[in-house]
């Protein structure tokens, strides 16, 4: 600051240029902080003394001028703050007096403030949990998830085989760790009874490099993973939860599997469970199948999921061109693993983003709905407030009239609305944190990353800072429309604040807007309901009703015998019509069966170059007509399709195809080994990935040809399925002890449970447009009730020179009725363009839905106009004598 | 209506504000010359900024503890610019009552001996 003093000029300090120096032009910036009032009667004098003060610290040497400096800036900052705090208090006072005046008032602005930022603040806790919030491991935005692409024939993630991985991790130079994941199904011995566990196969480091530290005793080491090494096992947090009610001395506890003994050395703590929630993890030496024989030399072996981590400053696109530079590599050394007909890529995907994909647009709408939620009741509560300004009129001119500037009038005014607005917050934030549990059962039908929803500071910061926004807004909206004339021609008894900005066009710009923002709310809630409607009439080419459902798994290879004797003995139950096995059931959440590319014999339509695979699944005889799928020509399958005398069945999807004469019967194609295969049969087409999908290409083979150990199976019976369920169970377990009936439950519940996150998502959305109805609702109402009680005058003098009062209510219809259609018009024009933001999350039906549309803006017309008739009633009482003689 | 408050209701004063009476004690002053004085009789321990002193001046506005003067010293030597305060009966009343009780705690802490006795 020394400069400062050696370039002073001492003769200029009380000169009317000093103000070009530093020091005074700092002191007048800091002035600055002073209220208005405050500046307006004391800056003149301050900066007098100032100068005093200045020339005397001057003339006392450069310390004491830097001191000076320093306590003049500081002494100014602080006494400005201290003014600020202390009309803050006043205005706190003043406002708090108020609400307490007109307490209807108030529950009302804080009700409709808090069900909107309440709203508002859980979209935001979902969205900052799942979308924003970094994974819950070490670097987890880091990690990525590496995808193998055979683009050619429309293969989008190829797993990995053992020497594939081999490959990848030896030759980058990109990536820091390589860790494998797949999932297997094994049972678990040496519990009360014997149970199936979902069991991920991973590599030793993988949970260092997730850095994920278990709650119970360790994770797994390297030792682990030695092909001599005693089978370990660490619990999921939800398995130990549920197998073992959270005990924690089942660390160490022996259990067979695959005929070995394993012991518990850790159990994980609480978080997102990646890439799947399973029961148990074992090393990948402990999994018979991934350290078979087969799976460790065999190239073509495609099991495993592969996730890594790039190295520090690595930027995706750097590993992404290193990966790829492997993969061509890989093609010319393998040509025949990789074939140039098929493609081969690799691709690396945020693990972050893929985990997040599925909600991501049911989040960004019901964000936005909220939002226009929280817009809507800002410009209905702002309409309070002008209603409110309205009639303090005479008040505030007494303010204007005392000396209270216009700065300082709008400045209690805007203290006014935050403190309703933060009354309203804290409702909101109480709402919001009820709403929690509701949120993550919701979210964790989307994403694992659901158990990371919690009430965290910067929800809390948000839901603060929302209420501030909103309330500066619904106070400074009505402050600036009030218009100030000099008020000293006016006489105080009579004097008052002309309404200015906040006439009547003004407060109908605010009806329109409600109207116009309802309308989005409407037409959004309708698409996703007429969705949910559209999707529970689909024909998915089954009858879920009487429909039970089991996910059987049995070990040791004598499949065909165990599934035979089950169906046997199942379809002798009372009660049971008719049993079948398939290796996927429709809609249900484990989808086992894949493209597979195939070859066609005899196809009457030319191949169109587009890569078409169709799924291939495993079915029992009996199957289709259990499931209530019709076969539309040839037969269903028997007992004689064996492996000796293979045959399949296309849907009618494939079908058409292929042969769109509809001569498939006796068509041969051939799946993977192939051997060609004749079709004796075309099925309906059955709708097994979703609703809103529509059917694809699927071929099915017999279970007899080709058996497995897992498969589901559906029985159709008469008898109250509880009771079935118990007996299937009861079978399954005679024929073979160590078998395991899983996922028990009726094929309605799992079209239910299919269909819940649109209901959901539809209901949220319904909520939110009704919300919305009510507050436009009761804000045309208001509002009327303020132009009958302003235009009382005008009214009387009608009515006495002969108007009737249905004269004058129509014609205060005819006005609502020209701001209700604009503000309809726009609010149409608004949700037209926005539609297709809507196009994520309906199906079956256009984004640009007539119907929707017709009755979302018919809807808000009817509720528009009957809101704003029911304060128009009281026209017919009023005596015209009466009121002008009160004017 | 405020109620009326009470001359004990103003204490204790903060030292800065009980200087600001006390300068103004034996006269009117303006701005300037209350912080010289202040600063003078206390070898500079109390210093006030500008903006310190005015703040305090306007909460003894307020509170009607001190009240602009309407005279003005001779022309030739007014300085339109500056205003000239004075204390009120209650601001005189108040500094009398903070003395008062600073008197009274100077006894109690010569009782026990915290001070040594009053020099004659």
């Amino acid at each position: 600051m020394y400069w400062v003093h050696s370039k002073l000029d001492l003769n200029m300090a009380s000169t009317p240029q000093a103000g070009r120096y530093f020091p005074e032009r700092l002191f007048n910036a800091l002035l600055r902080l002073f209220p208005a009032e405050f500046r307006e009667h004391f800056a003149g004098e301050m900066r007098t003394v100032f100068r005093d003060q200045e020339v005397d610290a001057r003339a006392a040497g450069g310390t004491a001028y830097l001191r000076f400096c320093w306590e003049t800036s500081r002494g100014l900052v602080v006494a400005a703050f201290r003014e600020h705090r202390e009309i803050l208090f006043q205005d706190v006072d003043y406002a708090l007096r108020l609400m307490r005046k007109d307490l209807s008032f108030t529950a009302v602005v804080i009700a409709i403030l808090g069900m909107a930022i309440g709203a508002s603040t859980a979209a935001f806790m979902a969205a900052h949990a799942v979308l924003i919030e970094p994974l819950p491991f070490t670097g987890g935005n880091h990690l990525i998830h590496l995808q193998q692409r055979r683009p050619a024939i429309g293969v989008d993630n190829m797993l990995f085989s053992v020497k594939e991985i081999e490959d990848y991790r030896s030759q980058n130079h990109t990536l820091d760790s390589v860790v494998e994941f797949h999932e297997m199904t094994f049972s678990l011995l040496g519990g009360n009874e014997p149970e199936r566990v979902d069991t991920g196969v991973v590599s030793a480091n993988f949970f260092r490099v997730l850095g994920v530290s278990p709650l119970y005793g360790r994770t797994f080491m390297d030792e682990d993973d030695q092909p001599s090494a005693r089978p370990v096992l660490v619990l999921s947090y939800r398995f130990w939860q549920k197998a073992f009610a959270g005990d924690p001395n089942v660390v160490g506890r022996k259990y067979s599997m695959n005929d070995k003994e394993h012991v518990v050395v850790g159990i994980l703590p609480p978080i997102p469970q990646f890439p799947s929630e399973v029961d148990v993890y074992m090393p990948t030496v402990a999994c018979p199948t991934r350290s078979g024989e087969h799976a460790m030399h065999e190239r073509s072996w495609h099991m495993l999921n592969v996730f890594a981590t790039l190295k520090p400053g690595i930027p995706i696109a750097e590993a992404q061109a290193d990966l790829g530079r492997i993969a061509e590599g890989l093609q010319k050394t393998y040509p025949e693993e990789y074939p140039q007909a098929k493609g081969y890529e690799i691709n690396l995907q945020p693990v972050h983003e893929e985990l997040s994909r599925g909600i991501r647009p049911v989040l960004i709408v019901l964000a936005a709905a909220t939002g226009l939620l929280l817009l809507l009741a800002c410009a209905n509560v702002t309409g309070i407030m002008v209603s409110r300004v309205l009639a303090r009129t005479r008040e505030l001119t007494v303010r204007s009239i005392l000396g209270a500037s216009r700065n300082r009038i709008v400045r209690s005014l805007i203290t006014e609305g935050i403190l309703l607005a933060m009354f309203g917050g804290v409702v909101g934030w109480v709402l919001a944190y009820s709403s929690l549990g509701l949120l993550v059962s919701f979210t964790s039908r989307f994403t694992s990353l659901a158990s990371q929803l919690e009430f965290t500071p910067q929800v809390g910061a948000f839901c603060f800072l929302l209420s501030v926004g909103c309330g500066a807004t619904i106070g400074l909206l009505p402050a600036l429309g009030v218009r100030y004339t000099p008020l000293f021609s006016m006489e105080v008894g009579n004097a008052c604040l002309p309404p200015g900005r906040l006439n009547s066009k003004g407060r109908g710009f605010l009806i329109a807007t409600q109207l116009a923002l309802s309308v989005i709310l409407l037409v959004g809630a309708g698409l996703a309901l007429r969705t949910v409607m559209q999707l529970e009439r689909v024909d998915a080419g089954f009858r879920p009703s009487g429909l039970l459902t089991a996910r059987i798994y049995i070990l040791g290879g004598k499949y065909r015998e165990f599934f035979s004797q089950l169906l046997e003995r199942t379809r002798k139950l009372p009660g049971v019509e008719s049993a079948g096995l398939a290796s996927t059931i429709p809609l249900h959440a484990i989808n086992a069966d894949g493209p597979q590319p195939i070859e066609v014999r005899d196809a009457e339509v030319a191949p169109d170059g587009k890569p078409n695979n169709p799924v291939v699944r495993i079915v029992t005889p009996g199957y289709f007509r259990t499931l209530g799928a019709s076969i539309v020509q040839g037969r269903d399958f028997n007992d004689q399709d064996t492996d000796a005398t293979p045959a399949v069945i296309v849907n009618e999807h494939m079908a058409a195809h292929y042969w769109p004469r509809g001569d498939a019967i006796g068509k041969q194609i051939s799946v993977s080994s192939g051997e060609w295969l004749p079709i004796v049969g075309v099925v309906s087409d059955i709708r097994h990935v979703a609703l809103d999908k529509e059917p694809v290409d699927e071929a099915y083979g017999s279970f007899w040809e080709s058996h497995q150990g897992t498969m589901s199976i559906v029985v159709r019976s008469s008898q109250p399925l509880p009771e079935l369920s118990q007996q299937l169970a009861w079978i399954a377990h005679d024929i073979d002890p160590t078998a395991v009936v899983a996922d028990v439950q009726p094929m309605t519940q799992i079209r239910t449970d299919w269909l819940e996150p649109r209901r959901t998502t539809a209901i949220f959305l319904s909520v939110f447009a009704l919300v919305a109805l009510c507050i436009t609702a009761s804000g045309i109402s208001g509002m009327m009730a303020v132009a009958v009680g302003e235009r009382k005058h005008e009214i009387g003098v009608r009515l006495a020179l002969g108007a009737t009062p249905s004269v004058v209510i129509r014609s205060m219809m005819k006005q609502l009725l020209m701001v209700t259609t604009i503000g309809l018009a726009a609010g149409f024009g608004a949700a037209w363009a926005m539609s297709t933001f809507m196009s994520s999350v309906i199906s079956g039906i256009t984004p640009r839905d007539g119907i929707t549309f017709a009755v979302s803006s018919t809807l808000l017309l009817v509720v528009a106009m009957a809101s704003g008739f029911v304060p128009l009633k009281q026209i017919a009482r009023l005596d015209p004598v009466v009121l002008l003689r009160t004017e | 209506m405020a109620k009326k408050r009470t001359i004990e209701s103003y204490l204790p004063l903060t030292p800065a504000l009980f200087h600001v009476l006390l300068a103004l004690a034996d006269g009117e002053k303006h701005g300037y010359v209350i912080s010289k004085e202040i600063a003078r009789r206390t070898n500079d321990e109390v210093r006030l900024s500008t903006g310190t002193l005015y703040g305090i001046i306007k909460r003894l506005l307020d509170d009607e503890m001190i009240e602009e003067s309407d005279e003005r010293p001779d022309f030739s030597l007014d300085d339109q610019r500056r205003h000239y305060y004075r204390l009120t009966k209650l601001g005189k009343a108040v500094a009398e009552a903070e003395a008062e009780r600073m008197e009274r705690v100077l006894a109690l802490a010569r009782l026990k001996h915290v001070l040594g006795p009053q020099q004659a």
